[in-house]
Formats: structure tokens, sequence, C-alpha cells
């Protein structure tokens, strides 16, 4: 075996400078790498002058990015085609961040904050996408967890806390970074939803301003809600015109489109102003008091139909959505 | 001639739905223009092959992206007319699109074998895909889907071995029929690495005629095409963050209106004409929308090679001035190039001069932008957009200090 001989003099030099080169590349390649811009790239970083309601928080996590912002024009790069469900309910903006997970370097949450024009349009897209098979937030918080994520209004925000590895394990970090922003923000309580009455009506199912409600062209503008009666689930949805001719008129477009599509209108002996269109296994009413209508959908029983409308148009609400 | 300003719903309208219309006609920017189905009776939706899966699908599916509970009406109309492909997501209104269908199939399970169903997760590994498939299920109310698909792959980084055997698996475990990818952004990188992996049978993309003038999504759309994955497309309209040219525009449509067609259905039956395609994906919130699109896609009338050259010529001859929001010139040289032409898109394609400037006074002033950085961000453009007239053109209209500030009216 031969014995090894180190170089000597400029193969030495050589040697040494390619070591140098190398590493000079692999510095460049990770500080790239490092430097590279998550899938958002294409928000907009928000700059010091901007106010966030992200910012300056007491979180219990760090923060792994700064917060991006996605405007109206562009909330369909973060969310694709759902953009819509928030831009028709009244979107303002979206900011995100990351928090890192200090006891795992590949784990985050990522806050989504989509600031609404109110409160009431927050606790409405928030309705449009309830998990009710999630377990529910503390008694003051109006969301809901899911295998680690979050779901929740507060005041004009709604709030998505989106682990990157879901499951129960990230749950209670979840909680915790809800909990820092809700804490640090106070609005006042949530009150009981005012435009529809609330026996029977499922907590947190009150959407406002819905366009094309269950699939119908003449509810646009509505609120929907859902009711649980008699072990039955009645979607509702109800609407207040500048008129009673108004009123009446979307009745009859709403009954038109039914009949049109199949359904038949049943008699009705009863209750003034209600009609009752029966469809697909199934009956949908509407009632019009003066200027406001209301109506079911895919109820069980006509009656039960009926009488939950008649209800919804007799409620004296005082901020009932136009 | 100048197009109508276009309302809030009309706006949305047009990046999310669409006019509808027939399918045959020589294909626009592809080298073997072949209608992928010929005549059909036009009492029923036209089906395709969708690549190697041995599945037929209809020319036009039901996007139900804002689908929620109590939407029978709308589903049974769907079925009634030949909408049989049903496209959901696991992250759709939190899960209600997927119920919203579930409770519809309880209600009338013997629609199940006339649908295809098609959804998607937002996990990308073994494990979440696991999860999210399973909760899918129990939501649909179904012990398997036709198609799933990763939503959102921007890059191709996710088709990984691991992702692989796991679709294998769950594939002859009889959980769907076949696999696949919905992507946005980067397609044609997306497109061309899926084409590389045979367990992947099918992917959505975001393609629109001006999508099918380019070079790499021409290449991506034949790399599928001959390793047999199947297409879907999706906005179709390409207007999202696509300047228009009112003049073009408004000649475009005279020539279209003149046959009987809207510009939108022109702009559908461009990508149905080219065979890779088969099916277009729609979201149609009402049944109105639904019966338009639906009865345009039975339609007889073709869209000729002299409409498919309109087209071309027009997508060709403004693509200088089309931005896709890439975000490159951002990156590369901090000038926010995908913000001006947008505000430009909404002075002067849709009429909407308050929009833009409430969309540039977000920003540092665009007067204050070097003439440096701006060769530059053009220059990293891979469209070459020139933003350095974009720049002076928003600077001299759309801001406070232009002398043109005022003369611009909604």
């Amino acid at each position: 075996m031969q014995p090894r001989t180190e170089p000597q003099g400029p193969g030495r030099l050589v040697g040494v400078v390619v070591v140098l080169i190398l590493a000079a590349t692999a510095g460049v390649m990770i500080t790239r790498q490092l430097r590279r811009p998550q899938r958002s790239n294409a928000a907009t970083t928000l700059s010091a002058t901007e106010p966030s309601a992200l910012e300056g928080l007491s979180m219990p996590w760090p923060a792994a990015n700064p917060t991006e912002r996605y405007g109206p024009d562009r909330l369909y790069e973060k969310v694709n085609g759902q953009a819509d469900l928030y831009l028709q309910a009244g979107f303002s903006s979206l900011e995100c961040r990351r928090f890192a997970d200090p006891a795992d370097p590949e784990g985050s949450i990522e806050l989504r904050l989509f600031t609404m024009e109110s409160a009431q349009a927050a606790r409405s897209v928030h309705a449009l996408q309830r998990r009710p098979e999630g377990a529910p937030m503390d008694a003051d918080i109006d969301g809901e967890c899911l295998d680690g994520a979050c779901f929740l209004a507060h005041g004009p925000w709604y709030l998505e806390l989106l682990p990157s590895s879901p499951g129960p394990e990230r749950d209670l970090p979840s909680r915790a970074l809800a909990h820092a922003f809700v804490d640090a923000h106070a609005v006042g309580a949530v009150q009981p939803e005012p435009s529809l009455p609330t026996q029977g009506l499922v907590a947190g199912s009150v959407a406002h301003g819905v366009q094309d409600a269950y699939g119908v062209g003449s509810l646009d503008g509505v609120s929907t809600a859902a009711y649980q009666i008699d072990g039955h689930r009645l979607l509702a949805w109800v609407a207040r015109l500048e008129s009673d001719a108004q009123a009446d008129a979307l009745a009859d477009r709403v009954v038109d489109e039914l009949e049109a599509l199949g359904g038949s209108e049943q008699t009705q002996d009863g209750l003034q102003g209600a009609r009752v269109v029966e469809f697909l296994d199934s009956a949908c009413a509407v009632v019009v008091r003066g200027s406001r209508v209301a109506g079911v959908q895919e109820a069980h029983d006509p009656q039960a139909a009926v009488d939950l409308a008649a209800r919804l148009v007799a409620h004296r609400p005082s901020e009932l959505a136009p | 001639m100048t197009l109508p300003a276009l309302s809030r719903r009309r706006f949305l309208a047009a990046l999310g739905l669409a006019g509808a219309g027939a399918f045959l006609g020589a294909p626009l920017g592809c080298s073997a223009p072949q209608p992928a189905a010929p005549a059909q009776s036009l009492d029923r939706m036209p089906t395709r092959p969708l690549g190697h899966t041995g599945i037929q699908v209809p020319i036009l599916s039901f996007g139900c992206v804002d689908l929620q509970p109590g939407s029978r009406i709308l589903l049974r109309r769907a079925m009634d007319l030949g909408a049989t492909l049903w496209e959901t997501g696991a992250s759709y209104g939190g899960g209600a699109s997927e119920r919203a269908i579930g409770e519809y199939l309880q209600a009338f399970p013997r629609d199940r074998d006339r649908l295809l169903l098609l959804t998607k997760s937002t996990a990308f590994d073994p494990d979440g895909l696991e999860r999210e498939l399973a909760g899918s299920l129990e939501r649909l109310g179904v012990d398997r889907v036709d198609f799933y698909l990763l939503h959102g792959v921007d890059d191709a980084e996710v088709f990984t071995p691991e992702l692989g055997r796991w679709v294998e698996q769950a594939r002859s475990a009889g959980r769907f029929r076949a696999f696949g990818l919905a992507t946005h952004k980067n397609m044609a990188p997306v497109l061309t690495a899926a084409a590389e992996h045979p367990w992947i049978d099918l992917a959505m993309v975001a393609c629109s005629y001006r999508h099918l003038q380019e070079e790499p999504m021409r290449r991506a759309l034949d790399a599928c095409q001959q390793a047999g994955v199947g297409l879907i497309a999706m906005k179709t309209q390409g207007l999202a963050s696509l300047p228009t040219d009112p003049q073009a525009e408004g000649k475009l449509l005279e020539r279209f209106v003149a046959q009987g067609r809207s510009l939108a259905q022109a702009r559908l039956q461009a990508v149905w004409a080219h065979p890779a395609i088969a099916c277009i994906c729609s979201k149609m919130p009402n049944v109105a929308i639904l019966e338009e699109n639906t009865a345009a896609a039975k339609a007889p009338t073709a869209l000729g090679a002299a409409e498919l050259e309109a087209l071309r010529e027009h997508a060709l001859a403004t693509a200088p001035a089309a931005c896709s929001g890439c975000g490159v010139c951002q990156r590369a040289a901090g000038v926010p190039g995908a913000e001006i032409m947008r505000a430009l898109m909404y002075t002067h394609g849709y009429g909407e001069p308050q929009r833009a400037r409430a969309l540039l006074g977000n920003l540092p002033s665009i007067s204050a932008l070097e003439p440096a950085a701006l060769a530059q961000a053009s220059g990293a453009c891979p469209r070459r957009v020139p933003l350095a007239q974009a720049a002076q053109r928003a600077a001299a209209q759309l801001t406070p200090e232009s002398t043109q500030w005022p003369a611009i009216t909604t």
C-alpha cells in the first residue's frame, strides 16, 4: 500500500480555492432557498404605514413571515373560487401570517384574517361555512375547531387558523392564537340575531346578503337561516323590500321559478298571503306581509313550512337586511 | 366603441362564469385541429373521453363552489340538463358544498349512478389526503368519488413517490376512480411534470383562449394529451388580470353578436375547440345561468376557423399588454407591475377608474418609479409587458397629480 501524500504548493492552493468556491456556491444556494417567496408570493406585503390588526399582538408563537395582504382584486389568488363568498358579503381585506411552532421547525399555523365591512358580514361568511362537526370554541368566542383548525367571527373579522399539519394536537395552539387575537381586539358581546325569531334558530346559521340563495335566481340579497323544529331542519329565507308591491313581486317570481322547474302550487285555505309549492318530495312556502316576504325551502311538511314563514314575516326586526 | 362598465356582480360573473357554446371547430393554437366528438344529438349534453381514464365526461361540468344545503332544485336541474359532472372540494364553504351534494344524494340515491363526483384535497401528503378524503366521503355520503384531486398545485415538487404510492393504493382500494390535480398558478410546469407521472390521470387548469396562445402552455397541454392526462379547463374567460383593448374587444363583440353568440360564448368555444380539453368547469349559482350554459353547450353552432383566427389574432395583438399577474416584476425590481396593469384594465376595460385609483392608492407613488427599475422589471417579465409605458400611462391618468384626473368618469 502506497503511503498517502499530501498535495504541496500550487496543488494545495487549487484545492483550497475549489473548496472555497463550492462553499460560496452552497451559501448562495441556501440563501436563495431561504429567500424563496412562499406560495402566496403574489400578495402585497404590508408597508410600515398600513395598519394591520395582526401587528403588535402578543402571540404565543413567533411570526414566521411578514403579514401578507390581499385586497378584493387578488383575493381569488389565495382562496380561488371561494372568493365570491367573501366579496358578495362585503369584503375589505385578507391578511395572512404564519406562526412557527417553537417545538417543531416544520410546524406552523397560518392565521387568515378576513376583515369584512361589518360584524354582520363577518358572521355571515362564517355562517355560510360553518363546520357543524367541529367542537365549539369557548363560550365567549363564536367559532369552532376541527382537526386543529379554528374558525371564528369576532367583530368585523372572520378568522381561520390553519395548521400546517392538521390534527387534534394542534387544537390547543390554534385556540391560543385565536384567544390572543380576540383578547387584543375587544368588541361588544355578540347580540342575539335581531332580524329573525330566535325560537328554533340554529345558532350561527344566519347569513345576510346571500345571492342566489338555495340556487333560486330570484333570491338575491336575502337573509338565510336554519331552524330546528320538532326534530326537523327547516331552511328559511327572509327579505324586506321597499314596498308591498315589490314584496308581492318577489313572491311571484319565486313561485313562478319553482313552478317552471316542475313544482306545483297547492291551494292554501288558511293563512292569507301564504303560498306553497310542492317540489321534489318537499314543500316550499312563501309568505308575504306588507313589504316583508319570507320563505322556507325543502320542508318535510307544507304546514311546518308555512308556520315558520309566517313567523318570519311577523317578526319585528330592528335591522332586517333589505 | 367602448364596452359598458361592468357591475361587481357582472364582473364576478365574467370571472367565474361563462356563457357557453358549441364545441366543434378548429382548435385554437394547436397543431392538429380535430373535434373530439363529432355530431351528437342536441337533446343531450355532448361528452368526451377524459384522458386515459376510459370515463366519458360532459363537456360542461357543474362547479359547486358556492353550493349550500337546500339547493336540490339546482342540483336536480343540473342532472336533468346533463351537467352530471359535479365539481366540489373539501374546502368549499368549509364542507358545505359537499354536504349539500350529500343531502341531495341521500334524498335521491338513484341519481348517484348517473353522476360523476369530483372533489379535492388541500392537503398534499398521504396522511392529510387520507384524512381529507375520509371527510369528503362522509360529507358526500358515498363510499367513493370518481375523481380526486390535489387542490391548488403550483409546484411540481408535490409529486413525490410517496404520494404516487398512496394514490395507487387508494385507487386500488376503490376510493376513487382517477386521481389528479387542480392548478391556477405556474400551470405549464405543473402540467408538464404531471404528464410524467403515470399515476396522474387528470388535471383541472385555468385555461382561456389567451393561455392557448402561449407556447409553454400549448406544449404542456400537448404533453398531457400524449400522456393521457385528461384536462378540465376553468377560468376560461381569462379576464382576471388581463387588461383589454376596448376598441379591439368591441370589434370582436360586434362580430360574434352578428352571429348570435356572445364574446363570452366565443371564448368558451375556443377552449372547447382544443382537442386536449375534455370539459369546461363553470360555476353556475342559479337555475337561469345553468340553463343558459347547458343550452349553449348543446347548441349545434360551431366556432369556425375564421372566428378562431380572429380570437387568436386578438390575443396575440393584445398579448404585449397582457399581464398574468405572476409578480416577477415585483420580485425582480420592486415594480408593482401587476397592480399597474390591473388598474389600467379597470379603467379602459371596465370603465371603473375609481376602482383603479383605489388600487393604486394603496401603493407607493408610481410616478416615483425609476426608469431603470421599470426597464429591469420589463426585462424580467415573462411576457415582456412594457411596464415603463404602462406606468407612465397610469401616472398620467390615475394619480391625484394627474392633469387627466378629473376627466375620467365612470
